[in-house]
């Protein structure tokens, strides 16, 4: 729905979130929707985002509304190249993503979704940076996993990674 | 940002959602168990490629899926390994004992490529020389930078680079080596057939000529090394030439630098292209560096080259479709398109944007590529 350069998003529990038109488009799916649709009374459903993570991913969009647009298809190679190469969170993202594993895995699922490029990638960085430099048994502990191999089948893995060790 | 509910759901009832309702619901139970063993292989990768090595060990090592999470991005997993894995790591990996001497000798180099190098001796055995490699993955384009060239000798050596090729097939398409490698693929002392090992795997590679380690600049060591990277490059054509190297490829391309154009013009123009033409190569494309003054040279001789080839003989046929030939860094390109049927060929003349951009990120001087169809 596009009221006064306003959309209405329709999360999955029923929830309607009310923005202004450049927040949204920092979505390229949304972007692609309005442009499709053009003005619509139409609330956009997204059945696949709950209305906790849409809120969340609002405030990104929000707080990113002035930043530069997102690059088109072709562009978007050397885009991420260039990106991927920036290891570094902003004080206001670190804040941002810093939430309980689930949620932030649903915005991660949400921000591929949506083709939120910036959001993903930061929901992914926090999540490798989660891992980094952690063990094996760490790793469990941090995403509450159930050790299932065998010891034996333990000692293999590791036989087959111990090239890697102390070279 | 304001925030209703709506109570009626049937309010969503604009069919241009349909198709992406269905898409969504579909995967919607992935909102059910949310960790990162559900999170689509993509996202996996976005994550790992943050990740270290030994990280990527670990996480292996959490339980079955993690294993398989790591399975499932191997193709990724396999970049990573090569990137983040130091050349001694690398040899442990590939069960090569770790016999790198300072003193250790080019035996296995070619007799001509001692000679070669003999003058510089000292260098190729101390100095760490730069070799990209670049692994093409779907959407993805890894460079290895600053390897050593000298444990890819150490791997040849003891026959262990091709378990590393091995090992990057399914993952990985060769683009660049250096003359040195590509110099011992072709070795003969050996008895390795590098080509057929590429075909056997389906691996494709580009032979890269590398002589040029000094950023471009022409200067006196650069003219040296020019001076012996020809001794090198004719030998190397002809001989690819001789042994029917070419003889199943569809597609030829190459891209050159022409600081000395003149000697590569009349290696493409009179051994190189004729030949080509003979043979079942259907597109050729020739990229080149340098200036527009140069392109035109060259395009006219090439013209005047293939007008001799059909001026000569009536009957001369030709599989070849396509040369398009590009000047990069003006945007100029011209595109030679064949039509056997009437015995002739038109000329298309266009100036289009750079297009190379994209795939050329560095400087040099010789790039020979061999693009597909090892059949």
């Amino acid at each position: 729905m596009v009221v006064s350069s306003k959309v209405i998003l329709s999360s999955s529990d029923a929830q309607s979130f009310t923005v202004e038109k450049k927040v949204a488009e920092r979505s390229i799916l949304l972007k692609n929707m309005l442009e499709d649709i053009g003005d619509s009374e139409e609330p956009i459903p997204l059945p696949n985002v709950s209305g906790k993570v849409l809120k969340k991913v609002i405030e990104y969009c929000e707080h990113h509304k002035d930043d530069d647009p997102a690059p088109a298809e072709e562009e978007r190679e050397v885009f991420d190249n260039a990106r991927s190469r920036n290891d570094e969170i902003s004080e206001w993202d670190g804040t941002f993503i810093t939430c309980e594993n689930e949620e932030l895995f649903e915005i991660i699922l949400a921000a591929n979704y949506l083709d939120i490029k910036p959001l993903l990638d930061l929901g992914c960085k926090t999540v490798a940076n989660m891992i980094r430099g952690k063990n094996a048994e760490q790793i469990r502990e941090l995403f509450n996993i159930e050790n299932d191999f065998t010891p034996e089948e333990e000692e293999q893995i590791r036989r087959e990674n111990e090239w890697a060790v102390d070279a | 940002m304001e925030v209703n509910t709506i109570s009626d759901s049937s309010t969503v009832s604009n069919k241009k959602f349909c198709k992406n309702e269905c898409s969504i619901l579909s995967s919607s139970k992935n909102l059910l168990v949310c960790g990162i063993e559900m999170l689509p292989v993509e996202l996996k990768e976005n994550i790992f490629q943050n990740l270290e090595l030994e990280d990527l060990f670990s996480i292996s090592l959490v339980n079955r899926a993690f294993n398989s999470i790591i399975k499932d991005v191997l193709p990724l997993f396999h970049c990573v390994l090569i990137k983040r894995t130091k050349p001694k790591q690398l040899l442990k990996y590939t069960s090569t004992p770790i016999d790198l001497k300072d003193d250790d000798d080019c035996s296995f180099l070619s007799e001509q490529s001692r000679i070669n190098s003999s003058s510089d001796k000292l260098n190729i055995k101390n100095r760490t020389r730069n070799v990209i490699l670049e692994y093409e993955i779907p959407n993805q384009h890894v460079f290895f930078e600053k390897t050593n060239v000298k444990y890819l000798k150490l791997l040849y050596k003891n026959d262990n680079l091709f378990k590393l090729l091995k090992y990057l097939q399914k993952s990985a398409t060769i683009n660049l080596i250096t003359l040195e490698v590509f110099e011992i693929f072709l070795n003969l002392k050996k008895k390795i057939n590098f080509l057929n090992f590429l075909k056997e795997h389906q691996l494709h590679v580009t032979a890269f000529i590398d002589f040029n380690l000094l950023d471009g600049k022409p200067h006196i060591e650069y003219m040296k090394r020019y001076q012996e990277s020809i001794k090198y490059i004719s030998p190397i054509f002809e001989n690819l030439l001789i042994k029917n190297t070419f003889k199943d490829l569809k597609e030829f391309s190459l891209f050159f630098d022409p600081y000395h154009f003149e000697h590569y013009f009349k290696i493409l123009i009179d051994i190189v292209i004729p030949n080509l033409m003979k043979m079942s190569i259907e597109s050729i494309s020739i990229k080149q560096k340098g200036r527009p003054s140069h392109f035109c040279n060259f395009k006219n001789q090439l013209r005047n080259k293939i007008n001799s080839l059909f001026n000569a003989d009536p009957n001369f046929e030709t599989k070849l479709q396509m040369l398009c030939i590009t000047c990069v860094g003006s945007g100029i390109r011209e595109t030679i398109k064949f039509r056997p049927e009437f015995d002739h060929y038109t000329l298309f003349l266009n100036n289009g944007v750079d297009t190379i951009k994209k795939e050329k990120r560095y400087f040099w001087p010789l790039y020979l590529r061999e693009i597909q169809n090892f059949e």
